[in-house]
């Protein structure tokens, strides 16, 4: 899947790029005072054009199918939300859109974007607190506009931004804000900026600030993984060339969070609750991505949440299923079995484990397997197909 | 002639200089070792720079109403340890490799991670055993979600293996009013589908 900085003030939150927060803040630095909501800026200014730009993408994201139309998850986000960013609430609307990957994202115009893949990642409130409270940072601190009128200020491209922003037509929508959004990419600055108001969001909401730190340590573990198993060589001074490096930025956050007071909620059980109806969509949007190593260290992460969760066993041996290299068949089927002695694996599982056990040359195995998801699910779409694998196995 | 103008111009002029058109059918045509007996003309898509999102790396790409609504793509001849589709520009994504050995339900697995590299959403619906193209094989229906405007596709696809080569028709249009008005044409130019073994 290719991907793209959805929207301005998508700081760098998509896997694989840099990861939402930036360098942090001294811990005392002053203290921090939030601005009062912003006016619409007149249509004739800088601002004015950006808004115009944005309400245009806002009203095709309004229309998509992508867009998860869920009233309690998108309540639930949304109270979040107000409760960090204060009077400033009823300016900003959330959008949760179905796309497997790290990401949120703030436009000036008030435009939140919240991505699946962000939702399956977090771990509790105080998790996703901490990821939209740097983006409201990036909107309360108008990052969007210093970006705009500093690269207008470089003559080239602010000829460019100029066409952009008056409504080309030439290029598709999605080609004009992946342009614009790499021409006003936030500086080091304004990271540094956005994290620091972000976890003053999450104190003043009164959000655990020390989980902004473990969303950084999770996202590196993956991102390692991810790294890892596709064999590419994983430099962290590459991820780290406008950001600092790992240990210091650890350091900066905790100093962070006991200036605040390492006290608050993580609201762990209301996040999962607040999650359920979707996780099932949520797992099978991820191991569509074939992320191997990105997807395990987030499977293992959630099997220590929930240790008694078959559906996640079950997730792990597709994965181990799809990539099929060396020992993975082997894995795939152990991790069937596990799930089996648990709650929550789809019948689906004893069609992949057939598959696997064919594969593996093992044909009893597989025609059980077969005959127990057929015994599941007698009318499954595929049930006339799932026959002729056991009349090859007779 | 503003900026804005002159930048399409030239785009369009790009586009135009490494994409081509051209007309197939009706009667016999081949594609690769595969043949089919077509009622009516259908048009090909040639291009040496442009990928259709809907089918990266396919064998040939067809349409009857242009190819941002109906789209058959066709992956064949494709030999055990080849790579099914390639992958989008700018991307560097694995692509699935054919294995003669693959399952049914494996190769429209692989199908599906070619065609939704740009973060389109396909679900399969029905999969069942199918003749096709002179032999036994498998037919499988799906959806597929457009992303870059949200449209939704109905899709058809047929499968077989033949001399240890994969192939595999997949037709979709959008759901709306395209995909029934157009799929009898498919069914009919298919079912006239050989391939000698």
């Amino acid at each position: 899947m290719q991907r793209r900085r959805f929207v301005l003030g998508c700081g760098c939150a998509a896997l694989g790029g840099l990861p939402w927060a930036g360098a942090l803040a001294q811990a005392e630095a002053p203290e921090w005072k939030m601005p009062a909501r912003f006016a619409r800026p007149d249509a004739s200014s800088d601002e004015g054009s950006l808004w115009a730009f944005m309400d245009r993408e806002e009203h095709r994201l309004k229309q998509s199918a992508f867009v998860i139309r869920d009233k309690a998850l998108q309540d639930y986000v949304t109270g979040i939300v107000c409760k960090l960013a204060g009077e400033h609430c009823p300016d900003i609307r959330v959008y949760i859109v179905q796309t497997p990957l790290f990401n949120a994202s703030m436009a000036p115009n008030g435009m939140m974007q919240v991505w699946s893949g962000l939702l399956l990642r977090m771990t509790s409130e105080a998790q996703l607190a901490a990821v939209l409270g740097h983006e409201i940072g990036h909107y309360l601190a108008r990052h969007s506009i210093e970006r705009l009128r500093d690269a207008k200020s470089k003559s080239a491209a602010g000829q460019f931004l100029g066409i952009l922003l008056a409504r080309a037509g030439g290029l598709g929508a999605i080609s004009q804000l992946a342009l614009l959004a790499g021409m006003l990419a936030y500086s080091r600055d304004q990271e540094r900026e956005a994290d620091r108001i972000g976890v003053e969001l999450m104190a003043r909401a009164g959000y655990a600030p020390l989980e902004a730190s473990r969303v950084w340590e999770q996202l590196l573990e993956e991102l390692k993984a991810g790294a890892k198993d596709r064999e590419e060589y994983w430099d962290e001074s590459v991820l780290f060339k406008t950001h600092p490096p790992a240990a210091e930025r650890q350091k900066v956050l905790a100093d962070l969070a006991a200036a605040k007071g390492a006290q608050g909620r993580t609201g762990a059980d209301e996040y999962r609750a607040a999650l359920a109806q979707h996780r099932s969509d949520f797992l099978v949007d991820e191991l569509k991505r074939h992320n191997f190593g990105e997807t395990r260290v987030l499977l293992e992460r959630m099997q220590k949440a929930f240790p008694d969760d078959g559906e996640l066993q079950y997730c792990l041996g597709e994965a181990y299923r799809l990539r099929a290299q060396d020992k993975d068949l082997t894995e795939a089927i152990a991790a069937y079995r596990r799930a089996e002695l648990l709650k929550g694996a789809p019948a689906e599982m004893y069609r992949s484990m057939g598959l696997v056990q064919r594969k593996l040359g093992d044909e009893g195995q597989a025609e059980s397997a077969f005959a127990k998801y057929l015994e599941l699910k007698p009318t499954a779409p595929d049930s006339a197909l799932i026959r002729t694998y056991l009349k090859r196995t007779d | 002639m503003k900026r804005r103008t002159l930048l399409v111009a030239l785009l369009l002029l790009a586009l135009s200089a490494c994409t081509t058109i051209t007309k197939v059918g009706p009667g016999q045509v081949t594609v690769k070792d595969m043949s089919m007996t077509l009622e009516g003309p259908w048009n090909k898509f040639d291009s040496s720079a442009v990928v259709l999102y809907q089918a990266p790396g396919a064998t040939e790409i067809w349409t009857r109403e242009g190819f941002n609504l109906d789209v058959l793509a066709f992956y064949v001849g494709i030999g055990d340890g080849e790579a099914i589709g390639m992958s989008l520009p700018r991307t560097q994504k694995k692509m699935p490799v054919f294995r003669a050995r693959m399952a049914p339900h494996e190769i429209v697995e692989a199908f599906e991670s070619v065609v939704t590299q740009d973060g389109s959403v396909f679900k399969v619906g029905k999969l069942e055993p199918a003749r096709f193209a002179g032999g036994e094989g498998f037919r499988f229906e799906y959806e597929l979600r457009r992303k870059g405007d949200s449209l939704l596709f109905n899709g058809v696809g047929y499968c077989t293996v033949a001399n240890k080569k994969l192939y595999l028709l997949a037709y979709s249009a959008p759901h709306t009013y395209y995909f029934g008005k157009l799929v009898p044409g498919l069914e009919s130019a298919v079912r006239t589908a050989n391939i000698k073994r």
